[in-house]
């Protein structure tokens, strides 16, 4: 392959990578391009793998099968002191017997960079992630946000075709954690080099990426962009750790008009056609909570489709969502999400209150059962 | 509340009492007592230096505190046997450190690079010697370096050698017998400081681009130094004063102040002497270790 043909396709490329420990299948057989540019998130709980197919892209653990390739160039067996890919690490992995200046610098110095260089390459990286002035202070000195910077600007430093990410946020608290989310979104922006980030946070993953990777025991299940995953997940697994979802039994009924009906067991629904169940077919009719309204039971007519009649069961007041429990006529409980953005209407729901629960056609989710 | 802050300021004072008395009784008035006795006039007697208290006339030991005299430190100054038996100390000490160091490190990173289960075992392997006599181990050195001992036999039978080499009773046996006695003693703290070291930052160093050797150089080497500078404290101050070893290994060359002390002790009975002698080397000892210990509250990081 010439490196005109390797320059035009996708800066990460996985080809069936498998990687065992022990009697642990960590990575089962994973297929994957990342183009160039891409800031992209591997998502899913501790021990789904996503941290070992990071390490296996830089070069820490070599694959029992399978090909990595990198810029085009087949890079599974090559030491991770040869690839073009740095990373941060989750603990940061500062060197505590260094300045911030030499940590930054270490990359250079390893690539006989000369000394004015790095210097000037330094001063570009603190000035990067805004750490002016504190060249001269060791590891130990800073604060744990400091840090996360100086990790950042370590790795930036050698200007690497990519960068990984491992858990960036965890170890930082949380309202520093969401300014600093926008933040390397931005940096990565404005770079475009390309980030591969892994977390277990979805809403982390959704705020950083612009595609992103579900995993559980070492298989994708799911590649798309955040709101792909979020609104249209393909199994019941991805639809719940995306985020809270309700799940009713159901069955497809027939398809008319680009609607589908379906009959679940709070009641008739129907959504958006979805021809890959034929009728008759058992699914699992899926509705996030935020795309459920309460209304006061005397509007619910009482056979509409999308309309269930039901008692208020519990609420909990978050600020700025309420959250309502309800148990429908039918007896299966839903929960629904109110934005509270009006002061008066934020409590006017009591417990006991007989409501309706009304949600619109796209709303609706069918997932396999 | 308060009684119970009460309580733990006396337990707190129980727990520090301990290991202050310990150092007293054992350090602080055995000192005392060497160094009371380096001040005193050699005499022809039992004890054989002139005593300053006398149980008979307690009232008599301000008379004669006038006794006190540097004329043991003034001798020591006089005789170039002292001299030669310092600076041959510290450099036999010296030279036994760093061959000690040298080759216990690499046991110490193979130990902590091993997989968990195996380290403690290797440790104990390590350390397995010390379960016999350090005098029948250091005798067993006599069989294998003396001229037609097993180590000479061996190389002369294979043709290696025609001549035996001359090592037993020389400077050359007493420093291997001091780098093999210490080993242990070099090993342990290399294997602490080495194990502690987050293996994150060797990951993090070789995705900057550094290749094994320039890891080992940048990174493990400079946050092991700790554990070498304990190592190289825990072998090279008791080699200086070591005694066994070169009185077993040595030959009539070796002149190390352990023997010229035992010499001025029990043969020359010349005891204040001896015991400036002693003064004086454990005064060059703190020295270099006081200095390392002001070093180590400097780089301490400052919370």
């Amino acid at each position: 392959m010439g490196p005109a043909e390797a320059d035009a396709g996708p800066i990460v490329r996985i080809e069936g990578l498998c990687k065992s420990f022990g009697a642990v299948r960590a990575v089962d057989d994973l297929s994957l391009a990342i183009e160039q540019g891409e800031f992209f998130a591997l998502l899913g709980p501790s021990g789904c793998g996503k941290t070992s197919l990071l390490r296996m892209i830089a070069g820490f653990d070599t694959p029992d099968q399978g090909r990595i390739f990198i810029g085009g160039k087949d890079m599974t067996e090559v030491p991770p002191h040869r690839r073009p890919v740095n990373m941060m690490f989750q603990s940061y992995a500062l060197f505590p017997h260094m300045t911030v200046a030499q940590n930054i610098g270490f990359g250079l110095v390893q690539q006989r960079m000369s000394k004015p260089d790095i210097a000037v390459r330094v001063g570009e990286m603190l000035r990067l992630v805004q750490l002016e002035g504190l060249e001269r202070r060791r590891p130990d000195q800073l604060s744990g946000g400091q840090k996360q910077r100086v990790a950042l600007a370590r790795a930036l430093a050698r200007r690497p075709s990519i960068l990984l990410l491992d858990e960036p946020m965890a170890a930082l608290d949380k309202n520093l954690r969401e300014e600093t989310q926008m933040e390397l979104a931005a940096l990565q922006r404005r770079l475009k080099t390309t980030f591969i980030v892994v977390t277990h946070d979805q809403r982390e993953a959704m705020v950083l990426s612009q595609r992103m990777a579900i995993m559980r025991d070492g298989r994708f299940e799911q590649i798309g962009t955040p709101a792909d995953i979020y609104e249209r997940p393909t199994n019941r697994y991805v639809a719940e750790f995306m985020g809270d979802i309700n799940l009713l039994k159901g069955r497809v009924l027939g398809h008319e008009n680009g609607t589908s009906k379906i009959a679940t067991e709070a009641g008739p629904a129907s959504v958006a056609a979805s021809r890959d169940y034929a009728a008759g077919t058992e699914i699992l009719f899926a509705l996030r909570p935020e795309r459920i309204r309460v209304n006061p039971a005397r509007s619910a007519a009482s056979n509409d489709p999308n309309v269930f009649a039901g008692r208020i069961s519990g609420r909990s007041y978050r600020g700025e969502t309420t959250l309502f429990e309800i148990e429908l006529a039918s007896g299966t409980n839903i929960r629904s999400l109110r934005q509270n953005d009006d002061q008066r209407t934020a409590n006017d729901v009591d417990l006991g209150a007989e409501v309706s629960v009304q949600f619109s056609a796209d709303a609706g989710i069918v997932l396999p059962l | 509340m308060r009684r119970g802050q009460g309580v733990r300021r006396v337990g707190r004072g129980l727990v520090l009492a301990l290991p202050f008395t310990w150092l007293i009784l054992f350090y602080l008035v055995p000192f005392a007592l060497v160094a009371k006795v380096s001040l005193s006039q050699s005499v022809l007697a039992q004890p054989p230096y002139r005593p300053l208290f006398d149980w008979h006339d307690p009232a008599g030991f301000i008379s004669k505190l006038h006794q006190l005299t540097l004329d043991a430190y003034v001798g020591l100054t006089q005789d170039s046997l002292y001299l030669q038996s310092y600076v041959n100390s510290l450099l036999i000490a010296a030279l036994s450190t760093l061959l000690t160091l040298l080759i216990a490190y690499p046991f110490a990173l193979a130990i902590a690079r091993s997989p968990r289960r195996w380290r403690i075992p290797l440790l104990l392997l390590a350390i397995a010697p010390f379960w016999t006599s350090f005098l029948i181990r250091v005798y067993a050195w006599i069989l294998l370096l003396k001229d037609e001992g097993l180590i000479n036999n061996a190389l002369i039978a294979l043709g290696i050698l025609h001549e035996p080499l001359h090592i037993f009773a020389t400077n050359t046996a007493v420093v291997i017998g001091i780098v093999y006695s210490y080993l242990p003693f070099m090993i342990l703290p290399l294997y602490v400081a080495l194990d502690r070291q987050d293996k994150a930052l060797l990951e993090a160093a070789a995705d900057l681009g550094a290749p094994p050797l320039s890891v080992f150089r940048r990174v493990t080497l400079p946050l092991s130094l700790p554990g070498v500078i304990a190592g190289c404290l825990m072998v090279f101050i008791p080699a200086v004063g070591e005694f066994v070893v070169p009185d077993l290994l040595g030959g009539s060359e070796t002149l190390m102040i352990g023997s010229t002390l035992w010499n001025d002790f029990f043969a020359n009975r010349d005891w204040p002497t001896a015991s400036a002698a002693a003064i004086v080397l454990l005064v060059l000892l703190i020295g270099p270790l006081a200095v390392y210990e002001h070093h180590q509250m400097q780089s301490e990081p400052r919370r």
